[in-house]
């Protein structure tokens, strides 16, 4: 039986990480320093070393994940705690700070920390819906297989078409030409792959399915219509595998996305943390 | 134009077979027809798909004749001039162009990447053969890592190492600089420096040292007198250990009583000879009874004493005045040379200019309307002097010998030569007649005046003797303040009237001592936390910076010293 990270080991990690939060809010609840409440408080410094720690072990997911020999837990468990303590880092975090923010690198770096934070949530929100409808989507057929049974298809359009005229063979060129899965996906994804789809029914619904109707009520030769037939059965064939491909490709963009968020900032915020650090203690 | 088509072809087992053609005429035309000077057999080429035609300067132009276009660099045109390098896909086939060589204008390579097994390549594989260059998420965590610890750390570290590089940050990029760090703004006080982080922050590592806020604060007193109690803890404090900065007045100064209580809690274990007493959080009921300091007369000596007030019980302290509150507050008011007057507690006691304290009751200004210093009836204007028995005594001497002298001093039992008609010459044993009864006079009105009038009315006299020299006004001995180790504000405290605090109306001696202990204070101050009062820790009343003789870096304060000097000069001055 397939166990989400979520509930990983009956939620461990969210009863460890509901623990912290229950035990930060207390503290700052029952702390009552003679200053304002900040990272400089003995429950400041506490918090604070707690929640950098945190930052560090949140880091080194992306080292275990990749670490496929290793034997330090499970995959799946690393995850389920980088989930529940990274959101219980954003209440630690707040609390660290007293609620005192600033123009500063300080605040730069619970900044970059709650969009991180943020972004992560985004990418557990995805991990969960798009997975299934991404199986759903492929139906058992690799998308390898779907596109050499695509390119099998234009073949066969090709050929056809080449068979009815010179001029539906250079539509169908352009048809193909078209509809290939261009590199240029990963530029901008979203609104890419909705073009993708738009010019892709664009051109199958009506330039290339007009002109076959066209041809198919201009009274052709018997022969002839049965061609344009099933060069339009072929082509209805196609535009559904297309459809999946591009469904296929725009799962895996809805899941992949945020990492470009997530990732890079929280290298940025290592760099921030590392400067809070040290600015701290470099002018006592 | 002429043209060298190389024909390259893979055959099974990866072997690259090559086939150089020769073409001239106008356009070399491309596609799958017969007839076409570069055929194609691939069906995604159409029977006529594109030509190249030259246009002029060496220069070559390929142009689609299909709607489906060409891929030149895999970007889909109609039309294109041609580069050396280029490549251009039409169907299976990639044209590369190649540098022009023995006497040909154009080089074409073609290279067929149909597969050896027949099959045509999948769709979009022509697509993929070359990886464009990509900001991925690497480079842009590098990039990002690299531009927070330059700016936030290696520009203001170097700032701080170099000064011009940290004035320059600071003017220019302050985003690179060490206000970077700033952590909060700082307190009013400290902003005139503000820009400037190095002036509390000298050293890296280090915390801010006292030398800093000493530079400024010169003078700044300590806590207690080095002499009585040198106390390591406190003499190793450092300022910011309790003032603490970037984080608003109220961390600026804080009014934690644990900061004072670490110590005060059990004072006698930090300071055995400490006279203070041992106190609690809590002014509500940890607070020990208020101590009045008050002058008292202890066998026979004059002396300064602390005394708890205690609830129902007036203290006495020797003033050496004699004023009774009571008399003087009496609702039906007082007779006076200007008729009966009605006096108020403001009448005499009026604030400072601050309003913190209260000024002090002067004889001129208070006293005098009613307590006139007369003595002769003769010159009922005539007063002695306020403030000084000896220059009393004298100007009495000086006015009855200018009376003897100058005669027409009608009183009864007076000698004939000072009763005679002014303007009448004297002799010189009449003269030394008239200044003998001046004498006696000046000393029958002096002592009358000490003894039974005028000063004796307010002043304890000292009689030493039966000689007049040798008697004066005991010196008045009022507390200015009888809670000197407090702060109380006056001014802060109009909403209450003056007996709430100072029993005086019932008060009939001087020496009532007239303020009430801390039951008063408590109806509505109490200690942190507490509710429906005033919240009052031990700031709120004390200072901690209140020694008189040194300053917070052990030394001796200027100010007291030099107060010193002038007191021991004026006292120098009265001997002689």
């Amino acid at each position: 039986m397939h166990e989400s990270f979520l509930a990983y080991r009956r939620f461990q990690y969210l009863k460890l990480s509901l623990g912290l939060i229950l035990l930060s809010v207390l503290g700052y609840a029952l702390h009552d320093p003679s200053e304002p409440p900040s990272g400089s408080t003995w429950l400041g410094y506490t918090l604070g070393t707690l929640g950098g720690l945190l930052i560090l072990w949140l880091l080194w997911f992306g080292v275990r994940k990749r670490q496929y020999h290793s034997r330090l837990g499970q995959v799946s468990g690393w995850l389920s705690g980088h989930v529940y303590l990274g959101s219980a880092l954003l209440v630690i975090a707040t609390l660290h700070c007293g609620f005192q923010f600033g123009w500063n690198v300080h605040t730069l770096a619970y900044v970059l920390m709650a969009v991180v934070i943020a972004s992560g949530f985004y990418g557990v929100f995805a991990y969960l819906r798009y997975p299934t409808r991404l199986t759903q989507n492929r139906g058992g057929l690799q998308v390898e297989a779907m596109l050499s049974e695509i390119a099998d298809l234009d073949r066969q359009c090709l050929v056809i078409a080449d068979h009815i005229g010179d001029k539906v063979h250079q539509i169908m060129l352009r048809s193909i030409e078209r509809t290939s899965f261009g590199g240029s996906l990963w530029k901008n994804p979203l609104p890419g792959i909705e073009k993708g789809v738009e010019e892709l029914n664009n051109e199958l619904n009506q330039s290339t399915v007009f002109f076959m109707a066209d041809q198919l009520a201009s009274g052709q030769s018997g022969a002839r219509a049965e061609q344009v037939r099933r060069l339009l059965d072929l082509i209805t064939s196609k535009k559904a595998l297309v459809t999946r491909v591009q469904e296929d490709r725009k799962y895996h963009a809805l899941m992949k996305v945020w990492l470009y968020l997530h990732v890079p900032l929280s290298i940025a915020l290592l760099a921030a943390l590392i400067a809070h650090v040290i600015s701290v203690f470099f002018y006592w | 134009m002429r043209c060298l088509i190389r024909l390259l072809s893979y055959k099974s087992k990866g072997i690259l077979a090559q086939q150089d053609r020769e073409f001239q005429g106008e356009q070399l035309t491309i596609g799958r027809a017969t007839g076409q000077d570069l055929y194609l057999a691939d069906l995604r080429v159409a029977l006529e798909h594109a030509k190249v035609t030259a246009s002029g300067a060496g220069q070559f132009l390929i142009q689609s004749k299909v709607p489906s276009g060409i891929r030149h660099n895999e970007e889909l045109v109609q039309s294109v001039l041609l580069a050396v390098g280029d490549r251009v896909r039409i169907g299976d086939c990639q044209i590369i162009v190649a540098p022009p060589e023995a006497g040909y204008e154009l080089v074409l390579i073609v290279e067929q990447t149909r597969r050896a097994d027949g099959k045509a390549p999948s769709v979009d594989a022509g697509s993929r053969n070359k990886k464009r260059f990509r900001f991925g998420v690497r480079a842009w965590s590098w990039t990002l890592f690299l531009l927070i610890v330059g700016f936030a750390l290696v520009l203001p570290i170097s700032g701080f190492t170099l000064q011009p590089v940290g004035r320059f940050l600071r003017t220019w990029i302050p985003a690179g600089s060490d206000s970077m760090w700033d952590s909060g703004t700082l307190t009013p006080g400290h902003q005139y420096f503000g820009s400037d982080c190095n002036t509390c922050h000298r050293s890296a590592f280090t915390s801010v040292r006292n030398t800093a806020c000493l530079e400024c604060h010169q003078g700044q007193p300590h806590h207690v007198e080095l002499n009585l109690f040198n106390l390591t803890s406190l003499n190793e404090r450092r300022c910011a250990s309790c003032h603490k900065e970037h984080d608003g007045l109220q961390a600026l100064i804080p009014s934690d009583p644990d900061l004072c209580l670490d110590c005060h809690r059990h004072i006698k274990d930090i300071a055995a000879s400490s006279r203070s007493l041992d106190i609690g959080p809590d002014f509500a009921d940890e607070h020990p009874q208020f101590r009045a300091t008050l002058i008292t007369n202890i066998d026979g000596r004059d002396q300064s004493e602390r005394l708890s007030i205690n609830p129902g019980e007036t203290l006495k302290e020797r003033s050496n005045l004699f004023f009774p509150h009571h008399t003087h507050l009496d609702p039906r008011g007082q007779l006076s040379p200007k008729g009966r007057v009605r006096l108020l507690c403001a009448s005499c006691h009026v604030p400072e200019p601050g309003g913190r304290g209260m000024e002090p009751v002067r004889f001129e200004q208070h006293c005098h309307s009613c307590h006139k210093l007369t003595f002769d009836a003769q010159e009922p204007r005539r007063e002695v002097p306020h403030g000084n028995t000896r220059l009393a005594l004298d100007s009495l001497n000086v006015y009855f010998a200018n009376r003897a002298l100058k005669g027409d001093y009608q009183e009864l039992g007076t000698p004939p030569v000072v009763r005679r008609r002014p303007g009448q010459k004297l002799s010189v044993p009449e003269m030394q007649e008239a200044l003998a009864w001046a004498s006696h006079k000046a000393e029958d009105v002096g002592r009358e005046l000490l003894e039974f009038r005028a000063c004796a009315i307010c002043h304890a006299v000292q009689m030493k003797g039966p000689d007049l020299s040798n008697w004066d006004v005991a010196p008045v001995r009022i507390a200015q303040q009888w809670y000197p180790k407090a702060r109380f504000n006056h001014a802060r405290h109009k909403t209450m009237a003056c007996v709430d605090c100072h029993p005086a109306s019932r008060s009939e001696s001087s020496e009532d001592v007239l303020v009430e202990g801390i039951q008063t204070c408590r109806e509505c101050h109490a200690g942190p936390g507490a509710k429906n009062k005033l919240e009052s820790t031990c700031i709120s009343c004390h200072g901690f910076h209140i020694a008189q003789k040194y300053t917070f870096d052990g030394k001796r304060r200027v100010a007291f010293a030099e107060k010193t000097r002038t007191v021991r000069a004026d006292n120098k001055k009265d001997l002689k």
